[in-house]
């Protein structure tokens, strides 16, 4: 299970007129906790720019800073090797603190079609909580059709289940409600999965002492595929990238991302 | 009738604040439009043992929303010891996640602190609301009783009124109590907003800077003042007049454009002091008012001085139950809404939104709370030069740097409109000085 693998994620962010004044918020650095261990890791920005670097309220390692001079392109490069995979689930110790993954979030508040989901997935029998989030985990894949473009990073858990299509945000979002509905504190997980692509999301639920990732869009357990980025509430918490600038004209923003076994 | 000379001159300071620019901005139908603040010239006045027992209750009041902060985005024991549920904690739209862990420099939350306060007829002081965010109105108190004062200078000599004039020094002394080392300036959001008027007055009397937010820039965990020739200079204290939700489009709303992006990370980092906090709405929230009492006994041992209005909390069963068989005497609020808005009086429904009220009271219990109608004395007022009575409130305002400290005046607000209990600037009433007599 234990795998080492090699990542590259990068984001690339080009202008019709210049930039400039341009602030960003990265969160491309992967932590080192009981499940992943960091053996090397880059961050390389265009402009090149030193960055501060800071925690944020999830203890996500971030950097930020401003490049004042125009530009036509920012570009983030992010590349290092993590193993993966080196245990089931992470403790936590103090679950009290995680209060605010029982609660519905921006982006997981429920509506009608959440309820009667929550309904119709609900069983009495007696589970714990990361056996009744692997339920509910397929009945989302059940009700979701993997369909890229018609949602956006605004989308909310409760309109994407309304389309009944979405990407991996969505069915995370989805699945995050259901559980926070059922009293199971989940959380959301911002990183990358084997293969080549985009960014990926999954979530990770509290359950007996431990938190358990479930990888809803791939109806997958997180056992050495995925690297962790960021965790949050909900995508509104942890972004990978923000950015603010002044000028610029229109923009075209890409995001490419490998991740191989050694 | 000690206001006599007063009331005689009420339209000559009424021309003064006009000139001055003292405005009250409001939205109405998607529309800015900027109306006069009307003065009243009766002041409300609070004899020295009275003001004493609300200085007291005050500064205790105070004292314990700002250790229920702390503790809320630290160590969470009021939660851990279930004195607070924590479904009025998370589920409040004034408690932000990326607060979590903060400490702010000095140890304080919520520096200015605005508590909306009625006069019972029963005598006795009850607490409305606490307002923790972005308070406003101390300036209009402040600026009308130097205009009273020259209007009427024989008033103020034969009276013996509290100077209201120190404002500004409590202020600037809670700016640098909190200032980490740099600049105070004061951030806003603009002209449009509300009370721009008040930012630019309190800038001013403070001496600080009044900025927007393209004025600062974040680098390298510090902020600075740009200046017009591109020269930086450090800033250690925010006295911010934006909301949360607008302060850092990096931290949070992405499309804020009066925000400073990268400020909350160094503000995070101890690199700068915001005033107030970011994040304490999680303890003006109607919902959590009902616990504030609690809070008093809870860190600080002691039993509340001052009442709130009786509160129930339709999430716990027995006051639901009490809710329902009640409604016709009780007010309703929404928890969510601010500003007057969301306030519905029982007796004032027809059967049909009854009907519908209680059917989404029973869907989002949380949702709501419900008060007594409190019978609040009346204030008069001079209408076409005529003396009537009507609903008004009191401001207080509580500065906090080592300790809270109580202004000695504050803003009392009341509605124009005989029928109207909600005295809400936002909703067109007026104003009046508040005179603290000194013996």
């Amino acid at each position: 299970m234990a795998e080492t693998l090699c990542y590259a994620y990068e984001l690339n962010l080009r202008f019709s007129r210049p930039a400039h004044d341009h602030s960003y918020l990265l969160r491309l650095s992967p932590p080192s906790n009981e499940g992943q261990q960091v053996l090397e890791q880059r961050l390389e920005l265009s402009p090149s720019h030193e960055g501060a670097e800071t925690a944020d309220a999830f203890g996500n390692r971030c950097l930020y800073g401003h490049i004042s001079q125009s530009h036509q392109q920012f570009q983030a490069i992010a590349t290092g090797r993590v193993r993966t995979g080196l245990s089931d689930g992470v403790a936590e110790p103090d679950p009290v603190r995680w209060g605010m993954m029982r609660s519905p979030s921006p982006y997981t508040r429920p509506g009608s079609h959440l309820l009667a989901l929550s309904c119709r997935l609900a069983d009495d029998r007696d589970r714990s909580p990361l056996e009744r989030a692997w339920t509910l985990a397929q009945g989302v894949h059940d009700g979701l059709t993997y369909c890229p473009r018609v949602t956006d990073t605004r989308t909310t858990a409760e309109e994407a289940l309304a389309l009944g299509e979405g990407v991996c945000q969505d069915y995370a979002h989805i699945l995050l409600a259901l559980c926070r509905l059922e009293g199971i504190p989940a959380r959301y997980a911002a990183g990358m999965l084997v293969g080549e692509g985009a960014s990926h999301a999954w979530v990770e639920v509290l359950s007996q002492g431990r938190w358990y990732g479930l990888d809803p869009t791939n109806l997958l357990p997180i056992r050495g595929q995925h690297i962790v980025l960021a965790w949050g509430r909900d995508g509104g918490d942890c972004p990978l990238n923000r950015g603010s600038f002044l000028g610029g004209g229109d923009q075209f923003q890409t995001v490419r991302v490998s991740v191989h076994p050694m | 009738m000690y206001e006599m000379d007063l009331i005689e001159r009420a339209n000559s300071v009424n021309e003064l604040l006009a000139r001055y620019g003292v405005k009250f901005g409001i939205y109405k139908n998607g529309t800015f439009k900027e109306q006069l603040f009307p003065f009243d010239a009766i002041p409300r006045v609070i004899p020295a043992d009275e003001f004493d027992l609300l200085d007291r209750g005050l500064r205790q009041r105070v004292k314990a929303l700002n250790l229920f902060l702390e503790d809320i985005y630290n160590e969470k024991k009021i939660v851990r010891d279930r004195v607070v549920p924590e479904e009025f904690i998370y589920a409040s739209s004034g408690y932000l996640p990326q607060c979590e862990g903060i400490r702010p420099p000095g140890g304080v939350f919520s520096h200015i602190s605005g508590i909306d306060l009625v006069l019972g007829k029963d005598g006795s002081w009850y607490i409305l609301e606490d307002n923790l965010r972005v308070p406003s109105g101390a300036s209009y108190p402040l600026i009308v009783r130097d205009l009273c004062r020259r209007s009427s200078p024989r008033t103020f000599q034969e009276f013996h009124i509290e100077d209201n004039r120190n404002y500004a020094q409590l202020l600037r002394h809670t700016m640098d109590y909190a200032n980490v080392g740099g600049l105070t300036v004061v951030l806003t959001p603009g002209r449009y907003n509300a009370a721009y008027f008040e930012h630019s007055y309190l800038a001013e009397q403070t001496h600080s800077p009044l900025v927007n937010g393209q004025d600062l820039v974040v680098e390298e965990d510090g902020v600075y003042l740009l200046d017009y020739t591109g020269k930086k200079e450090r800033v250690g204290a925010v006295y911010r007049r934006i909301s949360d939700d607008f302060l850092d489009p990096l931290s949070f709303r992405p499309e804020s454009l009066i925000g400073v992006p990268g400020l909350f990370q160094a503000y995070r980092k101890g690199q700068v002091a915001i005033l107030n906090a970011p994040g304490n709405g999680v303890a003006d929230d109607k919902g959590i008012y009902y616990f504030v009492p609690k809070m008093i006994q809870y860190y600080l041992g002691e039993t509340p001085i001052l009442s709130n209005a009786p509160t129930y909390l339709p999430f716990y069963k027995e006051d639901m139950k009490y809710v329902l068989e009640h409604l016709d005497t009780l007010v309703l609020k929404d928890v969510a809404e601010a500003g007057g808005y969301g306030v519905v009086f029982g007796s004032k429904m027809s059967a049909r939104q009854k009907e519908d009220f209680v059917a989404l009271l029973k869907a989002e219990p949380r949702r709501f709370i419900a008060q007594e109608v409190i019978d609040f004395q009346d204030l008069d007022i001079m209408d076409n030069g005529v003396r009537v009575p009507r609903k008004a409130d009191l401001r207080a305002f509580v500065l906090s740097a080592e300790e809270p400290v109580v202004w000695k005046s504050g803003l009392t607000r009341f509605s124009r409109n005989p029928d109207s209990f909600i005295v809400n600037s936002s909703q067109g009433g007026g104003f009046k000085d508040t005179w603290v007599l000194s013996r």
